[in-house]
């Protein structure tokens, strides 16, 4: 017999109270990996990893609505954001393997991302590779059953704590543009990578260079076919917002709240009621989309609701500031608003820009014609 | 699924309910003086379209808010006199005074009722020419009057706004009347569905434009600036059609927090057909400017609504005195 939905949402509820760490995490280095590490272990031993990934592969494959109450309860319970190191793992990189990925890739590495194993980070940009992702240059060269790979990386999060990485580059050399790509599993411990950690504005140092310097990796390591990798690399940025964000967009309410009951000045009430309104319909839009998304291909309207979130994210995170002032104690803490408000600049950059989703959302949604770029 | 958002059969029934619309009331109808809703009045009433969400036993169709809130964005994207909200709302304040006969001859089509935002000054009457009942709509609730019990009546104006507006003294016994408790969601919901049908039916008009006019030897909607004004309008219109949908589901379940989602869905659909309004006749450039285009006529429709709502900044304040179920001490529900 199956669990009501409400019993779901209780046994949700008593075991994120029971569970969900006292401190919040350390902002960066090896510290930070040894916490998201030790929470996602914790929820794969209590039964709550994988929640929407495959039976086949160790995941819950939940219901939608089970996944919407479980992130309203993890929002609730003022959960470690989902936004955190185990983020690639979790939402680029299982999702990935799942869809692209061989029998052998699987087997061995969905295990360890749900049970807290192993940190994955993404290596995608280069330093003139951005919006611009096909016009990447780093190299693998065949070489037997090896790719030999030359050439850097930029802006990849958690490299320096990571364990893997999902590796874009160019391994047919006569290629340019989308084609002749590859999509690798990349050992972050392969001899001949160089990572340097680069500080953010927020602060702490989140993300990275990497240089690769005739870094070998086996060919069985590449995902989704030689020289398919911007049809891999795709599907990718397509999971970059799954039902995992409706925990952020839950919490993006919360804190709206927190700034209503903190504040009464009549002038700043427009600002905030229209950011409680707006926080409902894109609680509203999220649902509307995870649960169309349950019964058929949603495409692009995903881009709408992440690019809606990201400028609400920092819409939210200025007003706390002109509500408290610069020297607010709230502002000033660790894990502050003064850190989430200058963290809050990166969300209409990473991930793709606000302007490129507004091309893709143009273009893909409303039909209207290609530009020039 | 319908614990969030519309289900499949209710979208499908609206569809059947709308059929009618375009031959009825094409948009292009508000550029005739002499032309009125009234006339459609009593086929409205035979379509059942006053009374989606009363029970059958009280004259209605027995459906639900989210039905008609469905059906009144509809009405938004054709421009519909805001006279037809009017006798849905007149027939539910009837209802709720225990006036069931009144109720149900406002349903049959009998009665054509008009609205009306209570102002600091009196009254602003809305179209009401062709009334003989007229709903005042003010913060307390609604109040319904015989339109000859209406005193001081004089036209302000019909062309600027596209529609007749008059100012009135406000009347003294109502012969009918809802508290702002009892009604004022199901005030707030049709305006929000009206305001949301007007956001849908601007970017779908910029977007066609933007198609088929070539400026530079190219279609205008290759060019950047104007795919990103279209892109906010589709935002705005998915945020305004799911928080309507979604707001409309939670008053239909009488979920704790429905007002506070419908005063949402009221605040987003304002600024959401704003915006769109103002930057369909953008796209349009200098003909969008023009009397003749359409576009216009929405951004002066969004403004009535508005005023009916009671103004933006009063739909502000309205949400501000709800509970979402994020707040302090809230619970969370399913
Ligand atoms: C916090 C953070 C974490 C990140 N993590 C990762 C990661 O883990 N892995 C990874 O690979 N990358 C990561 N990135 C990189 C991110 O994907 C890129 O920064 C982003 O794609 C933009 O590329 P760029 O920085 O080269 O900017 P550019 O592409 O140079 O853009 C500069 C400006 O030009 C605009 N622009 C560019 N092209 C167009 C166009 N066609 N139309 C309109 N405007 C345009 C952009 O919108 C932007 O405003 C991260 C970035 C940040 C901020």
């Amino acid at each position: 017999m199956s669990e009501s939905l409400d019993d779901f949402r209780a046994r949700a509820r008593s075991w994120l109270q029971e569970n969900v760490p006292e401190h919040g995490s350390p902002m960066e280095g090896p510290e930070s990996r040894e916490y998201a590490l030790a929470w996602q272990k914790r929820q794969f031993e209590g039964g709550w990893a994988g929640l929407t990934w495959p039976q086949a592969y160790g995941g819950k494959e939940l219901s939608v609505l089970q996944q919407i109450a479980w992130f309203e309860e993890y929002a609730r319970a003022k959960a470690p954001s989902t936004h955190n190191a185990l983020f690639v793992g979790m939402n680029h990189a299982g999702p990935t393997l799942i869809a692209c990925g061989t029998d052998e890739q699987k087997a061995f590495h969905l295990p360890k991302i749900m049970q807290g194993e192993v940190i994955w980070c993404q290596g995608f940009s280069e330093p003139n590779a951005g919006s611009d992702l096909a016009s990447l240059r780093t190299k693998g060269l065949v070489e037997g059953d090896e790719l030999v790979v030359n050439g850097q990386k930029i802006w990849s999060s958690y490299a320096d704590i990571g364990d893997y990485q999902e590796l874009l580059i160019r391994t047919d050399p006569a290629s340019s543009r989308h084609h002749g790509l590859s999509w690798v599993i990349c050992a972050m411990d392969t001899p001949g990578i160089t990572v340097r950690p680069i500080k953010t504005m927020a602060g702490p140092a989140k993300y990275a260079e990497v240089f690769y310097d005739n870094v070998r990796i086996p060919l069985s390591n590449i995902v989704g076919g030689l020289n398919n990798g911007w049809k891999t690399a795709m599907a990718t940025l397509s999971f970059e917002r799954g039902t995992a964000s409706l925990a952020l967009q839950i919490s993006l309410s919360q804190r709206v709240e927190e700034l209503i009951a903190a504040n009464d000045d009549a002038g700043v009430s427009d600002t905030l009621m229209d950011l409680r309104a707006d926080a409902a319909a894109l609680r509203a839009m999220s649902y509307q989309f995870a649960i169309k998304s349950e019964t058929g291909p949603v495409g692009s309207e995903g881009s709408m609701i992440r690019l809606y979130f990201a400028e609400l994210a920092k819409r939210v995170a200025s007003a706390s500031i002109d509500i408290f002032g610069i020297g607010a104690p709230q502002v000033l803490a660790e894990h502050g608003l003064g850190f989430d408000y200058f963290d809050s600049y990166s969300e209409t950059i990473a991930g793709g820009t606000a302007e490129i989703q507004r091309n893709i959302i143009a273009e893909r949604v409303l039909g209207l014609p290609r530009g020039s770029r | 699924m319908s614990i969030f958002h519309a289900s499949a059969e209710q979208l499908e029934l609206v569809e059947s309910f709308v059929r009618p619309l375009e031959e009825l009331f094409p948009v292009a109808r508000l550029h005739r003086a002499e032309h009125t809703d009234y006339d459609n009045w009593v086929t409205a009433a035979e379509f059942g379209w006053f009374g989606i969400s009363l029970p059958e036993e009280a004259g209605g169709i027995g459906l639900s808010v989210v039905e008609e809130a469905l059906l009144f964005a509809q009405f938004g994207r054709h421009l519909i006199s805001p006279g037809f909200m009017a006798a849905s709302l007149a027939a539910k304040t009837a209802s709720l005074s225990g006036n069931d006969e009144l109720a149900q001859k406002i349903l049959g089509g009998e009665i054509p009722v008009a609205i009306a935002r209570q102002t600091a000054a009196g009254i602003t009457l809305v179209d009401a020419e062709n009334a003989k009942l007229c709903l005042v709509i003010s913060a307390e609730g609604t109040k319904l009057f015989p339109v000859e019990a209406i005193q001081q009546r004089a036209l302000l104006d019909r062309t600027q706004w596209s529609i007749a507006l008059e100012s009135a003294a406000l009347p003294g016994n109502p012969i009918a009347q809802a508290s702002e408790e009892d009604i004022g969601a199901s005030i707030n919901l049709l305006i929000a569905a009206q305001l949301t049908g007007i956001a849908a039916a601007t970017l779908e008009m910029a977007v066609a434009y933007a198609q088929i006019r070539q400026q530079f030897g190219v279609a205008i909607g290759s060019f950047q600036a104007i795919k990103h004004y279209c892109t906010d309008m589709v935002m705005n219109v998915q945020a305004a059609k799911d928080m309507l949908s979604f707001s409309a589901v939670a008053m239909a379940g009488n979920q704790p927090d429905h007002r506070f989602q419908v005063a949402s869905a009221l605040v987003v659909a304002t600024r959401a057909a704003f915006f769109n309004t103002g930057k369909n006749i953008q796209i349009h450039g200098g003909m969008g400017f023009s009397a003749e285009c359409d576009a216009h006529l929405f951004l002066k429709r969004a403004h009535v609504l508005e005023t009916l709502a009671g103004g933006l900044k009063a739909s502000r304040a309205a949400l501000r005195a709800e509970n979402s179920i994020f707040g302090k001490d809230a619970a969370f529900t399913g």
